[in-house]
């Protein structure tokens, strides 16, 4: 009976040692999620452009010969919602094409710059409104685009498609 | 009626379910009036002589005969047989040192109805320690300690043997321990997510020149310069450097609450954090950290920077094209474990070319 007794009080203590420890990490977690936190889309437009400016190359087709290959020229209107001060620079889309296949997006150079896009942070503070652009890599026949966004958050593995047509 | 144990046949209204042979309790869930088997095990033959053998027996007899019915509530017949067969030291090995205070009457002072089978020179402590309610309280004499005895299975002569209460609480703490667990989480999830998507704040302008507070610290802006870079190679593309002077005035005290806070300014398009002091010092110093008390970086306008104040510059890449700038500051104060703004100052200023590369 003793044993009984033991063991239930230690089976207890430890389920509330495992729930107060559960919680502690659930908000930490989700502090940091939140903290973190992810940019809403107000809209998103793309156009094609002759070329990408100067200082975009990627890293297959270099700067000049893209090939069968144009360029699309991506603008998300990004506003954020959140208390917390959000890095344009942490916004990632995944593009696909319509028939499903990656599409490629053109990279800053940085390897000359004194100043890298690291230190020269572009924000979108609390309650304000900001462009971000892209230059990706379509083919030539191609007028729609399907663009799918992530939000890694706690408990769940959210995501937005959204068509671009141009 | 044939035992359970030995196999060894008898007749069972006699020895009311108990085998003569080996003592096993046959239990048919009837209750037997064991009192004659004790009665024949104690008062005949004289089988209890001493205080030693009689502590034994009753222990061996607790040992045989403690089954789950003896304690359950209303089981008489355990009682019953304590109040006939319980001497002073019966049980002598949990014995406290209350028992003196339960010191029984000598001799046949306490003979009375029921106190037949008593042997001869023993006391019965049961009956005359006893003062509050039978079979529940028993506030002296070794039998008080009954119920810590090693058996462990009775709470008290007659009480419940074996409930345990301890498991059904614990089962039942660990549930709303979980349960606690789960809407704790929920209900800080939405009381945090309340937090950070719920923009409560003062937006509040001030012009160049101007003193404004922030974080329980005076602030000017002076004037936005533009930095020749035009020697510098690696400059991003597209882009001019700003430089903003700021002065911090001193304060005779320390900030007492730690506040966070942040600074950008915005060229019409987009928003931009300073530089960082190191980047600037390596940039346009070449390295010469010793200029670095000219350099202003975003952590300059947290609440704990020095008291004595500060003077320098803040430097941000804006639009080529751009003209004008707003810079702003934000005043921030921790609420649920986040940041949250409480207040944001904006300076808007007409840029100035500032001439030679620094």
């Amino acid at each position: 009976m003793n044993k009984i007794k033991t063991g239930s009080v230690i089976v207890c203590v430890s389920v509330i040692l495992i729930c107060v420890v559960y919680y502690s990490k659930y908000v930490s977690q989700l502090i940091y999620d939140l903290r973190a936190g992810y940019p809403e889309v107000v809209s998103c437009s793309a156009r094609k452009v002759d070329e990408p400016p100067e200082g975009y190359y990627h890293r297959y087709y270099g700067d000049n010969n893209l090939g069968e290959m144009e360029v699309v020229e991506l603008t998300w209107l990004l506003s954020n919602i959140t208390n917390e001060q959000i890095y344009v620079d942490d916004f990632w889309a995944g593009y696909e094409s319509t028939d499903g296949s990656y599409l490629y997006v053109m990279e800053k150079e940085e390897e000359d710059l004194a100043i890298p896009d690291y230190e020269n942070k572009r924000v979108i503070p609390p309650g304000e409104q900001s462009a971000y652009t892209e230059y990706i890599l379509v083919s030539a026949e191609s007028h729609e685009i399907k663009a799918e966004l992530r939000y890694w958050v706690v408990q769940a593995d959210d995501k937005e498609t959204y068509t671009v047509t141009f | 009626m044939r035992c359970g144990r030995c196999g060894k046949n008898f007749d069972e209204e006699m020895y009311c379910g108990i085998c003569p042979k080996c003592g096993h309790f046959n239990n048919r869930q009837k209750e037997y009036d064991v009192s004659g088997y004790f009665s024949a095990k104690f008062d005949e033959g004289g089988k209890v002589s001493t205080s030693a053998q009689a502590a034994k027996q009753h222990e061996q007899l607790h040992r045989a005969y403690d089954s789950s019915n003896m304690h359950k509530p209303g089981a008489g017949q355990h009682e019953k047989l304590h109040q006939m067969y319980d001497s002073f030291n019966m049980h002598s090995q949990t014995a406290k040192p209350n028992a003196q205070a339960a010191k029984p009457l000598s001799g046949y002072q306490q003979t009375s109805a029921g106190r037949q089978g008593v042997p001869l020179g023993k006391t019965n402590p049961y009956q005359t320690s006893r003062t509050v309610t039978a079979g529940k309280t028993y506030p002296a004499g070794n039998s008080g300690t009954y119920s810590q005895n090693k058996y462990g299975k009775a709470n008290a002569y007659g009480e419940e043997k074996g409930k345990n209460l301890v498991t059904p609480i614990c089962v039942i703490i660990a549930v709303l321990a979980i349960v606690g667990t789960v809407f704790g989480c929920q209900l800080k999830r939405q009381s945090l997510e309340r937090t950070c998507y719920t923009l409560d704040f003062e937006q509040e302008t001030a012009q160049a020149g101007e003193i404004f507070e922030l974080n329980e610290r005076l602030l000017v802006v002076d004037e936005a310069k533009v930095v020749d870079t035009s020697a510098l190679e690696g400059m991003p593309e597209g882009e001019k450097l700003v430089a903003v002077t700021v002065e911090i005035l001193p304060v005779e005290e320390r900030v007492k609450e730690y506040e966070n806070g942040e600074v950008y300014v915005s060229d019409g398009s987009s928003y931009k954090i300073p530089l960082s002091d190191y980047t600037v010092m390596k940039t346009l110093y070449n390295g010469d950290y010793s200029m670095s008390d000219d350099v202003l970086s975003e952590y300059s306008f947290y609440g704990y920077i020095p008291t004595d104040g500060e003077y320098g510059d803040c430097y941000f890449f804006v639009d080529e094209d751009a003209e004008e700038i707003m810079i702003s500051f934000e005043e921030r104060s921790k609420k649920n474990g986040l940041y949250v703004l409480r207040r944001r100052v904006s300076v808007p200023l007409q840029l100035e070319e500032g001439g030679e590369d620094e």
